[in-house]
């Protein structure tokens, strides 16, 4: 009864529309329970949406760049001619449409004189002039090495006209004197050497002095597959007598422990049909891969030798034209990638035929230290430490890689690793010899 | 809903409705089952945004797989680590996690790079039903009148003319062995992609 006395004074202060039947505590108390639980709920469950929202996009991003990379990987990886290549800069008398420029010729093809057993490159019988006579294997070794694969022997005598060909049957193909109408004589060539040109082989050239030769890899075609043009090594020497790029000062032979590099080119192939590449086609995107390792000091130490390299794992693109433009890297941090790219290890396999399998050159491993997101084109650290090169003699020539590489959810910092396992579709330990 | 009559001072009498308890609580309780139905939804677009990325990397695994059978078929070769089109075969499978695989597949000594790789758990390889079987495959052509590849008059094979005579001229001996077409599925918790390629066992050249 004091009850209802006190709920009908409660009410009786309220307005009209308020005074309905009135809710006990404990109804209230369930009552507002319930909707804060509901309201837990919903926020437990929109939390969790909005993070699975959000790691799904990081997720996506993560996959779709692993498919990139995956894609950039095989192009660069799978369509290699890996050799052992030599760092050196591309000079050469003259690029198409330059001046000539005999202060960036590499002194390799200017090393006139004597050294060794080298033959001239610059003054009489040099192999870089047109001098005339050529004699003997000089003459050879000059066809041979600038004009082999760039003419075609059997219309030699059709391009007498334009100094191109033959000049009478008997002569060697492409005989050095009969270029004479491109260059008055003692000029000096100026035409961009071929990607393989050849001298090779000891007939005459002592000791075994092998830069890799036209017939080796497809010719010199210009065409694909085609290594560094620039290196002047010999992989199918049974031998493993590598000959390397003399550095200015050294003596003939090169250092018993050359330091090499390992250039491997893949060609944009939407641009290029296999056998219509021209050097002057800006269309033309050459990627490249490099790996270099520390160089031993030479002794003694050669006085223009390059800075010892750190070693490195770069990506760069490249127009052909003018070689070497600003590089962009494929996995740009600010481009594909953003910061999720966190590491990444590469290890090539050589294919043992003894053993009729791949065995990981683990001791080539490259191993990239933990990235801060920033561009793969940099630094890599080689782990352990080691001045190997990539490729070295007993024709342990890459054939296969395994890359791994940790890609991070921008959103979460989730890392996840994604692996592939590149095989290099050219063999050139299989290419014919000669 | 209720109606209470309600008598406040001078008797006034004035009746108001409201909900019972369990009223409120069925209607809580429908509106929690609609929540559930949206975040149902939610998750559901989670779930195929997620077999998306299980497609695109089934398909970086098949071709793997592909580059890694193509560079080991050898013929030639003494089996082991080459592989040889009769290693081929429907029911041949393998593990791309765990590195493992039936046969002449797992004499290849070197893990798959996928090993243990978490984002790789649980996606298996078979080759299908659909396989042509060992050097049991031959393309075939139709001619430009006649693109119905459904109809097998059709369709000849690669060393037929079109009178379905020998292509090959007896005097050049046999022909080429055929192809092996395979059928490749990769699996992952009972939700299978299927790929196709096609081998010769000739092999990359060592």
């Amino acid at each position: 009864m004091a009850n209802d006395t006190a709920r009908r004074m409660v009410i009786s202060v309220l307005p009209p529309f308020l005074r309905g039947r009135g809710y006990t505590l404990i109804e209230i108390m369930v009552v507002a329970a319930i909707s804060l639980l509901l309201l837990s709920i919903v926020a437990v469950i929109y939390n969790g949406a909005l993070k699975i929202y959000e790691e799904s996009q990081g997720l996506s991003l993560v996959y779709e760049t692993s498919r990139l990379i995956n894609s950039d990987i095989r192009n660069t990886f799978g369509y290699v001619v890996p050799v052992p290549g030599n760092w050196i800069d591309p000079k050469t008398y003259n690029f198409p449409g330059q001046p000539g420029m005999p202060a960036d010729i590499d002194s390799w093809y200017l090393n006139a004189g004597s050294t060794g057993n080298l033959p001239p490159k610059t003054g009489p019988n040099g192999w870089m002039e047109n001098e005339n006579p050529l004699i003997g294997a000089n003459k050879l070794l000059l066809d041979q090495m600038f004009s082999y694969a760039q003419y075609d022997q059997c219309s030699g005598s059709l391009m007498n006209s334009t100094g191109m060909g033959r000049v009478a049957a008997g002569n060697m193909p492409y005989n050095m004197s009969d270029w004479s109408n491109i260059k008055q004589y003692g000029s000096l060539r100026g035409w961009w050497m071929p990607a393989f040109f050849g001298k090779r082989t000891p007939i005459v050239v002592n000791p075994p002095n092998y830069i890799m030769q036209s017939k080796d890899v497809n010719a010199g075609s210009w065409g694909w597959p085609r290594a560094d043009y620039r290196m002047n090594i010999d992989i199918d020497n049974g031998s493993g007598n590598y000959v390397y790029k003399q550095q200015p000062g050294d003596t003939f032979p090169a250092p018993a422990t050359p330091v090499i590099c390992c250039w491997f080119y893949a060609e944009n192939r939407t641009f290029n049909s296999p056998r219509t590449m021209a050097l002057d086609n800006s269309n033309i995107v050459l990627v490249s891969m490099k790996f270099s390792y520390n160089q031993a000091v030479p002794n003694p130490l050669p006085p223009l030798h390059p800075t010892p390299e750190t070693t490195q794992l770069s990506f760069l693109r490249h127009a052909i034209v003018g070689f070497d433009l600003p590089s962009q890297g494929l996995l740009r941090s600010d481009e594909t990638t953003g910061s999720m790219l966190r590491a990444i290890r590469i290890t090539p396999y050589y294919f043992d035929s003894a053993a009729n399998g791949l065995i990981p050159m683990g001791d080539r491993e490259l191993n990239s230290t933990l990235m801060n997101g920033a561009s793969v084109t940099g630094s890599i650290v080689q782990q352990p430490p080691s001045s190997l090169p990539l490729s070295d003699p007993g024709f342990k020539v890459p054939r296969a890689f395994d890359v791994e590489y940790v890609l991070r959810n921008p959103y979460t910092f989730t890392r996840y690793t994604f692996a592939l396992r590149v095989y290099c579709q050219i063999d050139p330990l299989a290419l014919p010899v000669n | 809903m209720i109606t209470v009559e309600v008598r406040d001072r001078g008797s006034e009498v004035r009746t108001t409705k409201g909900f019972t308890l369990f009223e409120t609580l069925v209607a809580m309780f429908v509106m929690l089952v609609g929540l559930l139905g949206v975040t149902s939804m939610f998750n559901s677009g989670m779930k195929s945004r997620v077999l998306a990325e299980e497609i695109v990397l089934s398909q970086e695994l098949a071709n793997m797989w592909a580059d890694w059978v193509r560079f080991r078929l050898n013929d030639s070769k003494p089996s082991g680590y080459f592989l040889h089109s009769i290693d081929l075969v429907q029911g041949a499978s393998g593990d791309f996690f765990q590195s493992t695989a039936s046969g002449n597949f797992n004499a290849d000594p070197n893990k798959l790079p996928t090993y243990q790789k978490k984002v790789y758990q649980g996606f298996l390889w078979q080759i299908g039903p659909g396989s042509s079987g060992p050097n049991n495959y031959k393309p075939q052509w139709v001619t430009l009148g006649a693109l119905d590849l459904t109809n097998p008059a059709n369709l000849r094979n690669w060393d037929q003319r079109l009178d379905n005579a020998n292509i090959i001229a007896a005097s050049m001996g046999s022909a080429p062995a055929n192809l092996t077409q395979v059928e490749l599925i990769v699996t992952r918790a009972g939700r299978s992609y299927r790929f196709n390629y096609v081998f010769s066992g000739v092999g990359v050249r060592y």
